[in-house]
């Protein structure tokens, strides 16, 4: 071997791509992974679509005068957010910690927050994704979407995604990656069952309801139950969810570890 | 920056290092100065320091004083800019495993504005022949190789590898060597650490010893050996003889001995075949072209 031109005196300088190209490049990687792996489309879409089927066909969660796959349709948009914001994205992330993957980026040209942007984006593709098969599915089990609860949901399902992110961010920088496994997965179904998302949180026992209301999973569910089956604008609901994402933030910038050691 | 062959100028510069741990203090003083052009051995014992120092030389750790300077720039600061003229092999991990080896490598090189052709140095290294393999199902060797291709895929002018022939059949490791003295030759500061003497002796220009956080030793091979050993110390004076023909084994063998009752030592002698292991290795498995990746990337550079 006779020249590796590294530092050779003809050779351009080393320097880093600009940045949207590396932001780009990791949320593609990113979303290349999620969308090859089995077990993170299963979470992504399957149950979901699940949640859908069930909620159409089955008498839970819904609401007086209000039709059925309006209900699930709203259920499922919540479950969907939460299973590609939250739980994939902790359990991708903890593994990606504990095999030192965000110690070797944070020495790249990409660093801590091209990483963190790139997944971003990666998950609002992945939503993109499940938001277009979801939807289908919804169509053919007679759903008939307004407009106007179409782009009410938007700011909606992007203050949801923040949140989500940010909590699923979280247990993913704080706790061991057996920990963020069952943790994640826990919280998931708790959120979905019991948090507001596939029951309204007006069918709960009094007493649970002011605490259901108060989860990021309460709030969303039911912004989006309002916006999509319609109903009163629960402007508290938003102010909750809005705290939970700055709070997120927050407690991902003071809290989270690079390493798992 | 664009460095030049001969220019040895420091590329990392650390002096007075120390950082705790809690209680525990990791660091203690330690000091090490790699320049551009050569090989700095980073070596000591599990705990000694050697990753603490590594990681406050990457940015990965800010260090509770003493100073850290990386191409003349403080690495806590960093920012893309100084990070990609920075390469950083971290041993058996850092590799986001749902990828494929060759995806992960091609999106390596996305991060630099000039990388080296990504199917280029897959080749060379021997990572194209399980270039469609998920991460996660690749072999400790073969992680390494792909650490190490992303480590230089960026064309740094300094790279940090850590343990880069941990792992890795001879063949392999020969090409890592050949690569590693490519790099230094070419004027990149490589420091590297392992546990395996011979790639020191093979490779490294410089020698950093550390020991309970602290600089214990400094220099060439030579040079510590030299400082290092006792006044009354004994000596073994090793050779190896190539090339003897069967029939003069027995006749060599009696005028070694006979030299050595002159001076007054025991002599210890063993007679082997035509080659060594490693050589015999070498021949009875494919290795990769050596010369390919330097033949790649100079065809990368002048079609650029």
């Amino acid at each position: 071997m006779s020249t590796v031109p590294t530092t050779s005196p003809t050779r351009r300088p080393a320097s880093p791509a600009p940045a949207l190209q590396r932001i780009l490049a990791h949320a593609r990687l990113e979303a290349r992974v999620l969308l090859t792996n089995g077990e993170q489309l299963m979470v992504a879409i399957l149950m979901p679509a699940l949640v859908l089927i069930a909620l159409r066909f089955v008498p839970v969660g819904r609401l007086d005068g209000v039709s059925s796959i309006d209900t699930a349709v709203a259920a499922t948009a919540a479950t969907a957010l939460i299973s590609t914001s939250f739980t994939s994205q902790a359990i991708q992330t903890g593994f990606d910690r504990r095999g030192g993957v965000l110690r070797w980026i944070a020495t790249t040209p990409l660093g801590r927050d091209g990483y963190l942007a790139g997944k971003i984006l990666a998950t609002l593709c992945v939503h993109l994704l499940q938001v277009v098969v979801l939807a289908l599915i919804a169509l053919a089990l007679g759903w008939h979407p307004g407009v106007g609860g179409l782009f009410a949901a938007l700011p909606i399902w992007l203050v949801g995604t923040v949140a989500f992110g940010a909590i699923g961010l979280l247990v993913a920088g704080t706790l061991r990656t057996e920990a963020v496994l069952a943790v994640s997965n826990v919280l998931f179904v708790l959120f979905v069952a019991l948090g507001g998302v596939a029951i309204p949180t007006s069918s709960y026992p009094r007493l649970l309801r002011g605490l259901v209301d108060l989860l990021p999973s309460g709030a969303l569910g039911e912004l989006l139950r309002s916006v999509l089956a319609g109903g009163s604008f629960p402007a508290g609901s938003l102010v909750v969810l809005i705290l939970w994402a700055v709070a997120g933030c927050f407690a991902v910038a003071r809290w989270f570890r690079w390493t798992s050691a | 920056m664009v460095g030049d062959m001969n220019d040895h100028a420091p590329a990392l510069e650390i002096r007075d290092l120390t950082r705790s741990f809690g209680s525990v203090r990791a660091l203690d003083g330690a000091g090490l100065c790699a320049r551009r052009g050569e090989v700095t051995a980073l070596l000591g014992p599990n705990g000694a320091g050697k990753t603490t120092t590594i990681s406050c030389a990457t940015g990965l750790l800010k260090p509770d004083s003493g100073s850290v300077e990386v191409l003349g720039e403080d690495p806590w600061q960093a920012g893309a800019d100084l990070r990609a003229r920075v390469g950083v092999m971290i041993q058996d991990g850092g590799l986001a495993s749902g990828a494929t080896a060759l995806q992960l490598l091609h999106y390596g090189a996305s991060l630099y504005a000039y990388p080296l052709e990504a199917d280029e140095v897959a080749e060379h290294l021997g990572i194209t022949d399980f270039g469609g393999t998920l991460v996660r199902r690749l072999s400790g060797g073969q992680r390494q190789r792909l650490a190490l291709a992303l480590a230089i895929i960026g064309r740094p002018e300094l790279v940090f590898l850590d343990e880069p022939t941990a792992g890795m059949d001879p063949g392999i490791r020969r090409t890592v060597r050949d690569l590693i003295r490519a790099l230094a030759r070419t004027g990149t500061a490589v420091v590297l650490t392992t546990h395996l003497m011979d790639d020191v002796e093979g490779l490294a220009d410089q020698v950093v010893v550390i020991s309970g956080g602290r600089t214990v030793a400094a220099g060439t091979v030579d040079e510590v050996i030299a400082a290092h050993r006792a006044p009354d110390a004994t000596l073994t004076v090793t050779a190896r003889a190539r090339g003897v023909a069967p029939d003069a084994a027995e006749a060599l063998s009696a005028d070694l001995r006979a030299t050595a009752r002159l001076h007054g030592v025991d002599l210890e002698l063993s007679t082997g075949g035509a080659a060594d292991l490693e050589s015999v290795l070498l021949d009875l498995i494919d290795e990769p072209d050596a010369g390919g990746l330097a033949a790649a990337t100079a065809r990368t550079r002048e079609a650029r």
